[in-house]
């Protein structure tokens, strides 16, 4: 066996399929692809806003804020309970 | 001298299609390229019909976690990988919720004393403005087909213009014979306009 194999073999020799890490992980990169995609919603409802106005854009915009907030909160939730 | 400035258009026999549907005139509208003296007569969303579909769709979301009771798929998971599953699927239907209705609400036509503007968002990352001058527009038709858009008053208006987007079509709009009544009177208007010299 040589130096090289040798480390390859070292290196591999602790690593094991845990579903359950790949699964949380899995979980938790959803969950930040969903804060990243509710933080485009509300620069895009800023982008919307400033093409066409009609008074209801604070509100929607507001709602696109809790939009944001809601995916933090389940995202910290994620990192707590998984 | 000034006060015959200030005078409405009305009182020296110039009463234009604004002046006449002053009192049903969307407030508070305006948009990204309107010109100073731009009237905003018209703004034209879908009909809410049109977005039942996708409703009675989050309806039957809403109660899919209820089937997992019933049928045991996510039964191998651990309690909190399923409580998590269940509260991302909610969290899942909130986004599509707001991003259905934030394209129905941003995408509108708007009829304006001038032009026909469409302002078109589909899926929040896309977005098209499209317009035709009044005085481009050539012929103005709608049709109605099926009974859902009889019922509902709905169905979609088609501008023939002369300019290099030959056909416009606003789609699945309420009320489409009274569009195509203000865009004929708009017609009436411009054309007035040229020959008096006052179009602008």
């Amino acid at each position: 066996m040589t130096p090289f194999e040798k480390l390859l073999t070292f290196l591999i020799s602790g690593w094991k399929l845990d579903l359950a890490v790949l699964g949380k992980l899995g979980a938790l990169a959803l969950l930040v692809i969903y804060l990243i995609f509710s933080l485009v919603v509300v620069r895009q409802v800023r982008l919307m806003s400033r093409t066409f106005h009609s008074g209801a854009e604070p509100y929607l915009l507001a709602g696109s804020w809790v939009l944001v907030g809601l995916a933090s909160l389940v995202l910290l939730l994620g990192l707590i309970i998984l | 001298m000034v006060e015959i400035f200030k005078a409405s258009p009305a009182r020296h026999g110039h009463e234009t299609v604004a002046d006449r549907m002053k009192n049903v005139l969307p407030k508070r509208v305006h948009f990204e390229t309107q010109e100073a003296k731009e009237k905003i007569i018209l703004l034209l969303r879908q009909h809410w019909f049109t977005q039942v579909g996708w409703v009675l769709a989050v309806v039957a979301m809403l109660f899919l976690p209820l089937v997992f009771n019933v049928i045991p798929i996510i039964d191998f998971l651990p309690d909190n990988y399923r409580f998590m599953a269940v509260l991302v699927w909610y969290l899942l239907i909130i986004a599509f919720i707001y991003e259905q209705f934030l394209s129905w609400f941003f995408d509108v036509w708007l009829i304006t004393d001038e032009r026909v503007v469409d302002i078109h968002f589909s899926n929040l990352l896309y977005k098209q403005v499209s317009e035709a001058k009044i005085d481009n527009i050539e012929d103005v038709t709608y049709n109605q087909g099926g009974v859902i858009k009889a019922m509902f008053d709905y169905g979609n208006v088609s501008l023939q213009t002369a300019a290099e987007q030959k056909l416009f079509e606003i789609k699945d709009v309420p009320s489409p014979n009274r569009v195509v009544q203000v865009l004929n009177e708009l017609k009436l208007e411009e054309e007035e306009e040229k020959l008096q010299g006052r179009a602008r």
